[in-house]
């Protein structure tokens, strides 16, 4: 039997501006900021009114290779556990849940944001990237727009893309940069419970976790009082209401990558120094609104508090409770990684912060005679 | 023939102005004894230290400028510094106009009186961040006497505490107390 000799892949032709759209596309999903910039400063051709079949054909393949690499690469091929109908189990995500029963495919939507990134528009200025009504977002859509997001937030488009509706109520969007949505309605986060958002959520909190931990690091800079609090006010909004979302539908491991990075910044920065260092040296505000900056500026790790209060709810679901299972997986979470360290951690930094910490001398010891 | 004139326009400003700061902190007292019994307790302690019953059932004691609020039932302290006085400002200015050219005297004059203003109020804000500050000042310095005696209280009422537990546990046969170090020993006979 002879086998089949190699066929090379057709060659498929394009004009000039799809051609751009689609290395546009592909520089996006492989992160690729420095192609992406090439690309971008040079003339932005002018949006085809529509694309050709071979077009579509690549961008799709595009769409598709680069949504698995990309997830892969955030952390979807760590071994995690998660809750599934109220019982742990261990694995990868994609050996959890195979992939074919879900839809991943993306909507018109996704195109017409890369078409809003990659080209200019005939008649002047760009319109504002709106969705089509008659198609929602799917989720495979909603990670492209945060990994546009993540990659175009110090681009000078930035501040036009934080201005669009579907980018303020992307949950991805607001977990990873609260800070940028100041009294912005909270988008729903029971859509990150079930279906395809869950599994592409577990797959994402190698990736979520690393980038809070980092951005706590890098924030600590220089900046004004003011900025400070907006963002702590932002962030405990938008990780609170989460964490609610997670706990009261019996999810807490969608919420593991919050309790992992207050953990890690709490056990890398024991010491107030840390917290402040950054801050304005300025004596003029009241000892009342310092403090409550201060508070603030310790939002990640005051996360442990939230967490506390599952554990010692945990504790008291007994075995015969529905929740069980889910309590004793967060309770094994909450020790794997030193959760009680952590919160007594916070505590100290808490009380340091506090110049009134009254407390007793010593605690009282008893002794059976 | 034309004429120039020289104006003088005076504006003075009274106003109260008043700069305040506060903390607010939690007395971390041991559940030893039902809250009814720890709040009975610090009362007791509260009043031996001169602070005041309110109607609304929380102590207060005032300090000079700083007013200190013990809620018994929940451990919640506030202090408060207040800052009042009554400033005055006065600013006086002058313009030129001509009789017969450019603006008259009655626009002259409120144009002045106008920049006055605008001078007077950027003084009194001057000033009010200056009593803001003096509010502050005062209360940083009251907290350094106000920790010990907060953590003093917080020590006797666990104490207490701790003796009536003792005592409803079985016979008290011997107590060692230490002010220094607030170290108590109880031995008790069950």
């Amino acid at each position: 039997m002879t086998e089949a000799p190699f066929a090379p892949p057709p060659v498929r032709s394009v004009t000039l501006a799809e051609g751009h759209l689609i290395r546009v596309a592909r520089a996006i999903w492989l992160m690729d900021s420095m192609e992406l910039a090439r690309l971008l400063t040079t003339d932005r051709p002018v949006a085809p009114p529509c694309l050709s079949p071979n077009a579509v054909e690549l961008l799709q393949e595009s769409f598709r290779k680069g949504f698995l690499r990309r997830w892969m690469q955030d952390g979807a091929w760590q071994i995690g556990t998660f809750l599934h109908q109220g019982r742990p189990r261990t694995g990868r995500v994609y050996e959890q849940h195979p992939m074919v029963e879900h839809p991943w495919g993306f909507s018109r939507n996704a195109i017409t944001l890369l078409l809003w990134l990659a080209t200019t528009h005939p008649a002047g200025p760009r319109p504002a990237w709106e969705l089509d009504p008659n198609v929602p977002l799917t989720v495979a859509d909603q990670y492209f727009v945060l990994v546009v997001y993540r990659l175009f937030r110090h681009h000078r488009d930035h501040a036009e893309l934080a201005s669009f509706v579907p980018i303020q109520e992307n949950p991805w969007v607001r977990i990873v940069f609260p800070a940028d949505f100041p009294q912005k309605p909270m988008p729903d986060f029971r859509n990150l419970l079930q279906g395809p958002a869950s599994i592409l959520q577990e797959g994402l909190q190698p990736f979520l976790e690393k980038t809070l931990f980092e951005q706590e690091h890098r924030k600590q800079q220089s900046v004004s009082y003011q900025q400070i609090q907006a963002r702590g006010e932002a962030e405990t909004e938008t990780w609170t209401t989460f964490c609610e979302v997670m706990h009261r539908f019996a999810r807490p491991d969608l919420a593991q990558f919050l309790f992992r990075s207050a953990g890690r910044i709490l056990k890398r920065n024991r010491q107030l120094d840390f917290w402040r260092r950054g801050f304005p040296l300025r004596h003029d505000l009241r000892l009342a609104d310092r403090l409550k900056i201060e508070r603030l500026a310790l939002a990640l790790p005051r996360m442990m508090e939230v967490f506390s209060g599952w554990e010692e709810q945990s504790r008291r679901v007994s075995f015969y409770d529905e929740d069980y299972a889910v309590a004793q997986w967060f309770l094994r979470e909450y020790e794997e990684h030193s959760g009680a360290a952590h919160r007594r951690t916070l505590q100290q930094l808490l009380q340091q912060l506090d110049p009134l910490a009254a407390r007793p001398l010593n605690p009282p010891e008893t002794e059976a005679l | 023939m034309s004429r120039a004139y020289r104006i003088t326009v005076r504006e003075s400003l009274t106003r109260e102005i008043r700069g305040s700061d506060e903390i607010a902190t939690q007395l971390e007292l041991l559940g030893v004894l039902p809250p009814e019994a720890m709040a009975e307790l610090l009362k007791g302690e509260l009043r031996g230290r001169g602070y005041d019953e309110t109607p609304n059932g929380t102590f207060t004691r005032t300090d000079g400028a700083v007013t200190v609020t013990v809620d018994p039932c929940d451990g919640t302290v506030v202090v408060r510094a207040e800052q009042e006085k009554e400033v005055t400002v006065e600013k006086t200015g002058e313009a030129g106009y001509f009789d017969d050219v450019g603006p008259s005297e009655k626009n002259v004059r409120e144009r002045v009186a106008e920049n006055l203003r605008k001078q007077l109020a950027e003084e009194l804000s001057a000033e009010q961040k200056q009593l803001q500050e003096k509010a502050t000042a005062v209360l940083e310095g009251h907290l350094a006497d106000l920790q010990p005696e907060l953590a003093q209280i917080v020590n006797k009422v666990t104490r207490e505490a701790l003796k009536q537990k003792a005592a409803q546990l079985g016979t008290i046969q011997s107590i060692h107390e230490d002010d220094k170090t607030g170290d108590l020993t109880m031995t008790i006979e069950v």
